[in-house]
């Protein structure tokens, strides 16, 4: 026995000094250098048309609800990635760690700031429905909480009329339009959403008109049904009602939603798994912001549409009644953002904690205004919002994908939000301003949170400002949108070349631009990177900072710029962000 | 030894190779991402709509892992493809109940339009699982029909036909009622607490009844309750498989347990008091529950078997805070005979089962007394109010002896003590599905009710 733990101590020490000596000779190989990542092609070429979804809501929900928690917990890899702290990073990003513009994303607010009229606009290009009527019922539903009706207006656009619920008029038809317009300006691809006052006598029924019922059986509709269904509605004192009209996506082919996991077979162009596109997973910053919590297939859209003369499939998200404390039923439930729909990790830390440990949802104070639900600041945390069911591209969320949405949601001004939320209609002037201040409470709580998880340096510009020297400029966007001072803000700076440090730990206070001097005056103050340079030189500058005037210094970002050999001139390569 | 050290043998390389194979991947995680990226199509941007471009292939799809995840995750494949195989069966079920309209259809089937008439599944552990069908506001508003038809293991069923709150003018109201119960498998340890388990015996309790009550409202909490019902009892040879049945127990013994060779058939006369102040809908359940009865049986068919039984159970439902609570029970039940007459040995006060001692058998102690306490305490893990499901968790502690005379012994001697738990789900549209566990000297129960 003995002779044979010995001998397995002598192979084990073999093993480890074998493995000792790879290492030592894999850390001895030649300097790392930075590789931007390819750039993907543009998403929207032609491709052949494609066969819609078939997934209803129900596969839709147990797939949320049921399958994809069981294959995430039984996804060892990505637990090793989150205990390593490597998590896959966003796969559709270019040098900068943004996307490009494509079938699902399309810069707008972030990148030019849209002017007012622009931006209280939106997607709303059609002007909406006629009010005068008459409007000409298609079909009509009554299951559920709320009715609604398809109608074809008198131009023959084709509209969903959704009402608000009984007893709490405005919330969702507001909630639907703002957010709309919200989504729009982040980049986002959404439908054109209109409130709309109208007298129920415009409403025309066709002959074959179909109802869904109150048990979800369709069958056509007679003048009983359409008077049950105008008696759910709540009308305003005049007689007339309020609803929100939804204009139908126009393409050559409606899709069906898409998946937050995967690719679609049939689309060619969709080539990066859609739980490591970007936009996906930096939509949770937004739906976080607005409280966008049933973020699931069927609350989205593929159209195969003709643009330009190429046919491609376009993503959009629809449906925002259930927003900004809303729902189909009333005010959005206390427990909302807090928890998912079937929380099993916080049902078992209930059980074992004997129910001692109250949640904070469950001290949740009442609403103030029924127009507006359940939304305030109060138990707000950005980072731990819980959609109604686990999103796979949410789950796989990093920091950086949280920072850029951060940027989207922090790109918004109070006027821009000011504009945007006029355009929810509220009677009350208390219940708009209440959401005006809790729209940007709730967006500086946003940027405080992803900024400060990542650096927040950003918008990096490279100048020549005589021959051989360069002034590096950058923005640090948590100053800019006057989350910290810039008294208490402090910026530290290492420079390399070919991965060998130059300057370390230069201090900058108050100022956002570092001056490169002249690379020969480098050579002389460190002779020993002379050897290395060659025409492929790499120089890095790795920033930090400090928002406690240099007592303790954050996550670094590095940006690399190279000498064109075209120009001669040194040119942003990418930047690279510790997330 | 010195012939065969060397300092790096083959074998130790070879494992060291492999070990570094496994290693290395996870420093590099951050370059496995690169090589993902890296494989990305890199179709250069061009104009589209030409011929050559539509000729053009299209870029390859990236690998949503690396390589090196996908040898990781084989043991977690293995372990999903159970669940695999059940999702990959269920969702086409799902996709297809929900395009049929099954649901609506089901739920149209068993809901009238007005929502007066129901029928929903019901489930316990005693007689089995079955159906209930309610019909609200028959014949006057506040009047309810309910027929219950229930059966279990070993054949055990129950039919049931009440009507309820028949308003007659004022507070007064009357109410029926039949009723036939075939349990055929009823248990029979012996008789006082000091029965044994393995002493289980079995038999067979046919009875069927019929009954016609008054009632009046004393305010909106308190019903004051008189019934006159008729039962027909027989007992016969139990149909269990696994134990014996009582019939052959030797005869000595039998002769102890009146109404065992006889069939009986009794009037009685119950009255009843009913105070419920409970408070069920809310997320602060709170309020008492108190029944006060007594009951008169006197046989039809000879005049052997006359007694009475006084009931009292009294239960507190105390919210402690954010829908927490305890609910604490005491509850006490006497039986006497009058008249020189005798209790059928069926009819003594019996403890096990669910609503008496959980982690006992039904019947597990059968004297002419009892008495029970019980205390739980219940706290959510999901709330949600409204129509999603809540589930909830529960603690108890059962504990309860039974006697011949209960007033003639020391209160605190004898007491069998059970405990456990259990969860809850339940929401506002009347699903109510509990699952418990107790444990008891006997061992483990398990118990399963649903909508009762």
């Amino acid at each position: 026995m003995q002779r044979f733990a010995a001998t397995c101590r002598i192979r084990i020490g073999r093993i480890l000094l074998c493995c000792s000596v790879v290492l030592c000779l894999a850390g001895c190989a030649t300097p790392w250098r930075y590789e931007p990542p390819q750039v993907l092609p543009d998403d929207r070429q032609d491709i052949p048309e494609p066969e819609p979804r078939g997934t209803t809501l129900g596969q839709d929900t147990f797939e949320y609800a049921v399958k994809i928690p069981t294959r995430r917990f039984f996804d060892l890899a990505r637990h090793i990635r989150s205990l390593s702290g490597n998590r896959i990073q966003a796969l559709n990003v270019d040098a900068f760690d943004d996307v490009q513009d494509s079938s699902w994303f399309t810069h707008r607010n972030d990148k030019h700031r849209m002017s007012l009229e622009e931006i209280s606009r939106g997607p709303n290009v059609s002007g909406g429905p006629e009010t005068e009527g008459p409007w000409k019922i298609d079909s009509a539903k009554v299951e559920g909480f709320t009715p609604g009706f398809n109608i074809i207006d008198a131009r023959g656009d084709k509209y969903v009329i959704k009402f608000d619920p009984w007893g709490f008029r405005e919330l969702g038809s507001a909630a639907e339009v703002i957010s709309t317009l919200l989504f729009h300006a982040a980049g986002f691809n959404v439908p054109e959403n209109y409130i709309v006052i109208f007298n129920p006598e415009i409403l025309k029924m066709d002959d074959a008109c179909l109802l869904v019922d109150e048990k979800g059986i369709i069958c056509e509709m007679t003048a009983n049904d359409f008077d049950k269904i105008m008696q759910k509605v709540e009308p305003l004192p005049d007689g007339r009602v309020r609803a929100v009209a939804s204009k139908f996506l126009k393409g050559e082919k409606i899709l069906g939603g898409f998946r937050y996991l995967g690719t679609r077979d049939d689309d060619p162009n969709d080539i990066v798994p859609h739980e490591h596109r970007r936009e996906l997973r930096g939509l949770y910053v937004m739906c976080a912001w607005l409280k966008h919590l049933d973020i699931k297939d069927s609350n989205s859209l593929d159209v195969y549409i003709d643009e330009d003369g190429r046919r491609y499939i376009k993503h959009y998200l629809i449906d925002f009644g259930s927003t900004l404390g809303s729902t189909v039923e009333g005010p959005m439930l206390p427990f909302r953002g807090h928890e998912t729909e079937f929380d099993t990790p916080r049902a078992f830390s209930n059980l074992f904690t004997l129910g001692l440990n109250v949640r904070e949802w469950e001290k949740a104070p009442d609403i103030i205004y029924p127009s507006i639900g359940r939304y305030s600041t109060w138990g707000y945390d950005p980072g731990k919002t819980a959609m109604n069911f686990t999103n796979p591209a949410f789950s796989f969320r990093t920091d950086l994908d949280g920072y850029w949405g951060a940027k989207l949601v922090m790109s918004f001004t109070d006027d821009q939000l000011a504009v945007v939320v006029r355009q929810g209609q509220y009677s009350d002037p208390n219940a708009e301003f209440h959401l005006l201040e809790v729209l940007k409470a709730r967006r500086d709580m946003t940027g405080r949170y992803w900024f400060g998880r990542v650096n927040c340096l950003d918008r990096f510009t490279l100048s020549e400002l005589a021959e051989g020297s360069y002034e590096l400029r950058f923005e640090d966007l948590g100053v800019e949108y006057n989350l910290w001072t810039k008294k208490q803000t402090r910026y530290r700076y290492d420079f390399r070349i070919n991965d060998q440090f130059i300057k370390e730990g230069v201090v900058l206070s108050d100022q956002t631009a570092i001056h490169i001097d002249k690379l020969e005056n480098f050579l002389q103050e460190s002779p020993r990177v002379k050897r290395r340079l060659g025409p492929n030189d790499q120089w890095e500058v790795s920033l930090e900072i400090s928002r406690d005037y240099g007592q303790n210094w954050g996550r670094w970002v590095k940006v690399y710029f190279r000498k064109d050999p075209s120009t001669g001139h040194f040119t942003l390569m990418g930047v690279k962000r510790k997330g | 030894m010195g012939g065969k050290s060397r300092l790096i043998p083959l074998k130790s390389l070879i494992a060291a190779f492999l070990m570094l194979a496994i290693l290395i991947p996870l420093p590099l995680l951050a370059r496995t991402d690169q090589a993902i990226s890296s494989s990305k199509g890199s179709q250069e941007k061009s104009e589209p709509d030409t011929t050559q471009e539509r000729q053009k292939p299209y870029p390859k799809k990236v690998p949503p892992r690396a390589a090196w995840e996908y040898l990781v995750n084989i043991p977690g494949y293995i372990l999903y493809f159970p669940f695999w195989l059940i999702y990959t069966a269920a969702t086409p079920i799902i996709g297809w109940v929900e395009t049929n309209n099954v649901m609506p259809r089901v739920k149209d089937f068993l809901e009238s339009d007005d929502g007066r008439r129901v029928a929903y599944p019901t489930g316990e552990t005693q007689y089995g699982i079955g159906v209930i069908y309610k019909h609200r506001d028959l014949f006057k508003p506040g009047c309810l029909l309910t027929a219950t038809g229930m059966v279990g293991f070993n054949w055990r069923r129950m039919l049931q036909f009440e009507v309820e709150r028949y308003r007659i003018g004022g507070p007064f109201s009357l109410g029926l009622g039949a009723q036939y119960i075939m349990l055929t498998d009823a248990n029979f340890y012996g008789i006082g607490n000091d029965s044994l388990k393995q002493d289980r015996h079995q038999f067979a309790h046919r009875q069927p009844a019929a009954w016609l009550g008054g009632g009046l409202d004393l305010g909106a909490k308190l019903t004051m309750l008189a019934t006159l019902r008729v039962e027909a009892n027989s007992i016969s040879a139990g149909r269990g498989s696994r134990y014996e049945s009582i019939t052959v127990l030797p005869p000595e013994y039998l002769q102890q347990l009146p109404g065992l060779y006889d069939k009986t058939d009794f009037f009685i006369s119950k009255f009843e008091l009913r105070h419920d102040s409970l408070n069920r809908l809310s997320q602060r359940p709170g309020g008492w529950l108190i029944f006060l009865n007594a009951s008169l049986y006197n046989q039809l068919n000879g005049d052997g078997y006359n007694f009475y039984k006084a009931q009292l159970d009294i239960t507190h439902f105390q919210h402690l805070f954010y829908s927490r609570s305890f609910v604490v029970r005491a509850a006490a039940e006497i039986t006497r005979p009058f008249k020189d007459g005798e209790v059928p040995f069926y009819y003594w006060s019996k403890l096990g089962a669910r609503r008496t001692i959980r982690g006992y058998s039904r019947g597990r102690f059968r004297d002419r007394d009892s008495i029970l306490f019980s205390i739980e305490y219940r706290y959510p893990l999901l709330k949600r109010p409204g129509h999603i499901p809540s589930l909830q968790a529960a603690l108890f502690m059962d504990s309860g002896k039974v006697s011949p005379d209960l007033f003639a012994e020391p209160f605190w001697k004898h007491y069998h003590t059970s405990f456990g738990g259990g969860f809850r789900i339940f929401n506002q549209k009347g699903l109510n599905l509990q699952i418990l566990i107790a444990r008891s000297r006997d061992g483990w129960r398990f118990y399963l009710v649903l909508n009762e």
